[in-house]
């Protein structure tokens, strides 16, 4: 039956000082009996909803219940996934974020596990029945599968989903192997219950809550999984407005984060290695892709210009790989330049980022929406 | 470069660097019995995909910019990659004994950040839903 909840009285920062407490069950449940709840935080989200609804409900696995957070949407959000039988939850004001969101729900949930969704992301037919078996070992809190933009067809798109299919047949894998993913994506994870509450939930003090979690999952002494076999599809930015949002919105994210956590992963050194290149690589693209090439092309030579698409080679290595086992092998081809026009663009947000967070001290705080 | 942070290839260095390591890794696992076949043939599956990467690094160094690197770009009669390898490598190391100092530093004036987590919570032992210092102030 579906129902639609406005639910008060129990405004998220109300709830901020309580205790509360992690039954024996949900700290140690089973992940072939335990239950599992789907929580899809929605902001006038019409447009994909249904899809996203119906894509939880057909799986071979499916979810125990499905909340839909409709964050005061003024577009029937919350409607149209009551009407395909998903519970809905409303605040009673937006929560500002997708952390707010998600934490509203959480409290409401009493399952062994959770699975965040994101309203505009649909999954493959067996995500879930593939993702749940990362639970088999018992000190591991959170699983993330791999994540393919659902259309490809603008330039954004494009960059980007060249960007994923090299990230996460890549990096991700190989972040795994060693035991620390960078990040258990917000778009499609799925949680140990008992880990999660220990945490406190997703924290509101930096603008992507997934990374955030995912450093506190390890700071607990946790293990976070990548399961590569769990596809999820979302929708990315069109067009360059929708991009620069969410780029702006990564950017300055993936700088408070390592604020706020540096003391924590400078405990675990393949972490710490790895976000500090991360971090050294991202300053160095920005002073070369922004300023160093512009230069020497001026200056030197215009053959300098090759340094945009020197590494063109290797990133289509694990791409091309990736996308032969998937059948787009000519998808991906099409869409490797894009790659390059999306990194320079990326360049830049982050050189801002990093002058508006560490030199100016304007740390980005409002969550915008960036698709 | 991950998924929204840009780069020049620095962080692929590291990663490539990480699956030359894994057979060893790997290798330390098989004698604790810790090991699977699975996670064997992840690694020669990414050794394949990284030994490629390397070659085609090679490839776009020694044919492609001329130009940008004239054949006398030599360190002492080292290739210009190699070099680049190197002082890569070299970076990793410094910046890792810099975070052993740090790590020491921080051990020993304050005690554990957190309680032991690796224990499992029980009904019993109450644990804070949410942490007032994770939310924005």
């Amino acid at each position: 039956m579906s129902t639609v909840e406005t639910v008060d009285q129990r405004r998220p920062e109300r709830i901020a000082d309580e205790v509360l407490y992690v039954p024996r069950a949900l700290a140690e449940a089973d992940w072939r009996t335990g239950t599992l709840t789907a929580i899809v935080p929605a902001y006038n989200e019409a447009d994909h909803i249904a899809d996203t609804v119906r894509s939880l409900q057909e799986q071979t696995r499916p979810p125990d219940s499905i909340i839909v957070v409709d964050d005061f949407s003024d577009d029937g959000t919350g409607e149209i996934a009551a009407a395909l039988g998903a519970t809905v939850l409303r605040p009673p004001a937006n929560t500002g974020s997708k952390a707010g969101a998600q934490n509203f729900a959480i409290e409401q949930v009493w399952t062994a596990f959770v699975m965040i969704l994101d309203a505009d992301t649909t999954l493959a037919a067996d995500a879930i029945e593939k993702i749940l078996p990362a639970f088999e070992d018992p000190a591991a809190a959170a699983a993330c599968g791999f994540v393919i933009p659902r259309h490809v067809h603008s330039l954004w798109e494009r960059g980007r989903y060249v960007e994923y299919l090299f990230y996460f047949s890549f990096h991700k894998q190989v972040q795994d192997f060693y035991g620390r993913p960078l990040i258990s994506s917000g778009c499609f994870s799925v949680y140990r219950c008992g880990p999660l509450r220990q945490a406190g939930g997703w924290g509101q003090r930096t603008m992507a809550e997934d990374m955030d979690l995912t450093w506190t999952l390890f700071e607990l002494g946790y293990r976070v999984r990548f399961i590569p076999e769990a596809v999820s599809y979302p929708v990315e930015p069109h067009d360059l407005d929708f991009m620069r949002k969410q780029l702006t919105r990564w950017s300055h994210a993936f700088i408070q984060n390592v604020r706020v956590h540096w003391r924590g992963i400078v405990r675990m050194p393949y972490l710490f290695s790895a976000v500090a290149v991360a971090l050294s690589d991202a300053v160095l693209a920005s002073l070369v892709f922004l300023m160093a090439l512009p230069l020497l092309a001026v200056v030197v030579s215009p053959v300098f210009l090759v340094g945009y698409v020197v590494d063109a080679p290797v990133i289509a290595v694990p791409v091309l790989i990736a996308a032969q086992r998937r059948g787009e092998l000519v998808k991906a081809l099409a869409s490797l330049p894009a790659f390059f026009v999306l990194r320079l663009v990326n360049s830049y947000l982050l050189f801002k980022a990093l002058a508006l967070e560490l030199v100016l001290h304007r740390p980005l705080t409002t969550y915008e929406k960036g698709h | 470069m991950g998924a929204g942070i840009p780069g020049t290839g620095m962080a692929t260095l590291f990663y490539i660097l990480s699956v030359f390591v894994m057979p060893l890794s790997e290798s330390v696992r098989t004698v604790r019995g810790q090991s699977s076949w699975a996670r064997w043939f992840l690694v020669v599956r990414h050794l394949a995909i990284a030994i490629t990467m390397t070659a085609a690094v090679y490839g776009t160094f020694k044919y492609l910019p001329g130009a940008l690197l004239p054949p006398d770009a030599t360190l002492g009669g080292v290739s210009a990659l190699a070099v680049t390898a190197l002082l890569f490598i070299a970076y990793l190391v410094v910046v890792n004994l810099l975070a052993s100092l740090v790590r020491g530093q921080l051990e020993l004036p304050q005690p554990k950040a957190f309680p032991d987590r690796r224990r499992v919570t029980r009904s019993e032992d109450p644990a804070p839903f949410f942490h007032p210092a994770r939310q924005a102030s």
